[in-house]
């Protein structure tokens, strides 16, 4: 089911949560709601499930306000952080437990829901674990029936709150690729609430990006990853290098230059940032040309295949960092303390407008 | 899927090799054979000469005519009546406590108000109040000469220096320790299954019944047995609005000092065996209870991380 939310607002005391948050999540997506600690994100999934309650603000679903709704009666699936299931119950009825508790006319048979419950542990793959009880599972195993009980009650939206977070790197990265299989085999209009970066563009078809209570850009893995919005959209998607300074034509005066190699269509702006990610350094045991900066490696370090490096440049207190190939960096021969020359292949560039602070327009190049 | 396979818990192998290291750490760490003996010595030498011989000394003059003695100075009618006293004032002070104390913990665990901190403090007062002056209170509100005194004269209700009185300032002395005992067990456990409840379909009584009573029933068991182990013992309040009415406002403790104070030291110490008897169950059932309460808390905390993978 399609939702639109219109400008939520949430504060607690004198902590703005959410600053008149618009968005509208299509039918049948897997959006992803990322964003630092104390965006907001959690905040907004709890106003959709209706858990919190919104200051101001409306939560349109196909059309129909439900901003008032009880948790009840919006048909929404909660799967939490820490799993939340009932620790006295076993795990059969954890997942029955949305059936058991219908109103009487409503409630299904014992049969239908022993069915509906078998199906659904087979669905989450776990059928032979309905006699055990929570805290005899492990962590993802506790995570996959917190997501089976939460479907029980046929929910429309399937919300989730960091449902990776408290797990192991390597079980994330598992559950983060079935979790996606699984939508696409039920269809059901799910949100997550995400830090990680990388999982929200692993799993998603939306990334919807927020901070300080408001959303800085929603966009596709690939349009958020390659047209940020924001100097903020850009930071947070990756490790990357922060050059300041004025725009000048095609040159960005930054302490020292760092040329801009294609032609830019801004021009004669002040206060540009211009970011290089570590991998978009050319890096060269003398300048070929104009746009080479003069730079000394201070630091190497190796992490499987690639190699982490920390560049020295005049005029700079920052490290500039770069990452290289292993067989790239071992053909140069060099070790810390050579004098090398970079240059930036991308350079992302933000100028600030000066009418409207908060706007950024942004280029690539 | 494989998920689960990765999660093969390691084997005890290194706690094992940890064991033989640990006996060599605690000679080095401890103090001489000596110390550790005088010590574990004097320890029981205080307990047996402030709990053990008392308790003893209790049953050895209860039984002091024999059997027959104890059985009838404990059958006697004004004994018979303390001991329904007793149990009528418990009967009503306990669930009374176990209501509130459930609402009190639940309202202060699971929810953020005004006030909270407050409500906190005077849930504690009948533990700083001396029961003499919790006792007083009573009979200035209403006593003859109390606020209410006129009123309640007037409807012939009598509460001071009879049966209302007594379980009221049963119900005050007890009042904390239902609600004492909840508030860290709910406030260990959080909202999170009571939101997951009710995400489910589920109204605020089926989230209570099914879900939150369950989760605390050990900690609430806890809370009963000291409760009921209190309102027994209770002597200053119930003393001071009792009256003193053998066979009528005499509850079991109150006996125990009339008795003494009339030279029956076998009926004294038959009646105070009886409270000491039920003070040994009551240690008893609590030993046991305690285990339940601590796996109530250690679940809350253990629910959250990545472990406990039984299956290989």
């Amino acid at each position: 089911m399609s939702i639109k939310i219109e400008n939520v607002r949430k504060s607690f005391g004198t902590f703005h949560a959410l600053n008149g948050v618009n968005l509208e999540i299509p039918s049948g997506e897997l959006v992803a709601l990322l964003g630092p600690s104390g965006s907001g994100k959690t905040t907004l999934l709890r106003i959709l499930a209706g858990l919190e309650a919104a200051d101001s603000g409306r939560i349109l679903v196909e059309g129909r306000d439900t901003t008032g709704d009880h948790v009840r009666e919006r048909q929404v699936g909660f799967v939490f952080q820490h799993y939340a299931l009932f620790r006295h119950l076993t795990i059969f009825e954890n997942v029955a437990y949305g059936l058991r508790v219908k109103p009487r006319a409503q409630r299904p048979t014992k049969e239908y829901i022993h069915s509906r419950v078998s199906e659904l542990l087979k669905l989450v793959q776990l059928d032979w674990l309905g006699d055990r009880y929570p805290a005899q599972l492990s962590g993802g195993q506790r995570q996959r029936i917190a997501l089976a009980r939460a479907l029980a009650v046929e929910p429309r939206l399937l919300l989730l709150d960091e449902p990776f977070g408290a797990l192991d790197a390597k079980v994330r990265l598992e559950l983060r690729h079935w979790l996606r299989r699984l939508h696409d085999e039920l269809g059901i209009t799910s949100v997550f609430v995400t830090h990680d970066q990388e999982e929200a563009m692993e799993v998603s078809d939306r990334v919807v990006i927020l901070n300080q209570g408001q959303i800085e850009q929603v966009g596709t893995p690939e349009e958020v990853y390659d047209a940020p919005a924001t100097p903020f959209v850009h930071e947070f998607l990756g490790l990357t290098n922060l050059f300041t300074g004025h725009l000048r034509q095609e040159v960005l005066a930054a302490g020292r230059n760092i040329n801009v190699t294609e032609e830019s269509a801004l021009d004669d702006k002040e206060g540009a940032h211009a970011y290089v990610r570590p991998y978009d350094f050319e890096v060269s045991l003398q300048a070929d040309g104009e746009d080479f900066i003069p730079a000394e490696l201070r630091f190497a370090q190796t992490i499987g295949n690639i190699v982490r490096l920390q560049f020295a440049i005049a005029g700079r207190t920052e490290p500039v960092r770069v990452e290289l190939e292993k067989t790239r960096f071992r053909a140069l021969r060099v070790g810390i303390g050579a004098k090398l020359f970079l240059k930036p292949r991308h350079v992302q560039i933000f100028v600030k407008d000066r009418k409207d602070e908060a706007s950024w327009a942004g280029t690539g190049s | 899927m494989s998920a689960s396979k990765t999660f093969i818990s390691p084997p005890a192998a290194p706690e094992v090799a940890l064991q033989t290291p640990r006996a060599h750490m605690r000679d080095a760490v401890g103090e001489p054979a000596w110390v550790r003996y005088l010590l574990i010595t004097l320890a029981i030498l205080v307990i047996s000469a402030i709990l053990l011989v008392p308790l003893a000394a209790v049953f050895h003059q209860a039984f002091a005519k024999g059997i027959s003695g104890y059985i009838e100075a404990i059958s006697q009618p004004d004994t018979l009546s303390a001991i329904k006293l007793t149990l009528m004032a418990c009967a009503i002070a306990v669930p009374f406590n176990v209501v509130f104390g459930v609402a009190a913990a639940w309202c202060i665990a699971k929810f953020d108000f005004v006030g909270k901190n407050f409500l906190i403090t005077l849930i504690d007062i009948p533990f700083s109040v001396s029961p003499v002056i919790a006792g007083l209170v009573f009979v200035l509100l209403f006593g003859r000469m109390g606020y209410f005194g006129e009123f309640l004269s007037n409807h012939d209700w009598q509460i001071v220096f009879a049966v209302p009185g007594i379980v009221l300032a049963t119900i005050f002395v007890t009042f904390p320790f239902v609600a004492r005992e909840l508030i860290p067990v709910m406030q260990a456990q959080g909202t999170e299954e009571e939101e997951a409840s009710i995400s489910l379909g589920a109204g605020g009584w089926n989230t209570f019944w099914r879900i939150t009573l369950p989760n605390i029933k050990w900690g609430l068991l806890y809370g009963v047995v000291l409760c009921n182990a209190r309102a027994m013992g209770e002597f200053g309040a119930v003393s001071v609005v009792s009256g003193h009415i053998r066979g009528e406002t005499n509850t079991l403790p109150l006996h125990v000092e009339i008795l003494y104070n009339e030279y029956d030291f076998t009926g004294a110490f038959a009646v105070a065996s009886l409270l000491a008897f039920l003070a040994v169950i009551t240690l008893i059932v609590k030993k046991i209870l305690e285990r339940g309460v601590r796996a109530e808390i250690k679940a809350a905390e253990n629910l959250v991380p990545e472990q406990g993978a039984i299956h290989s």
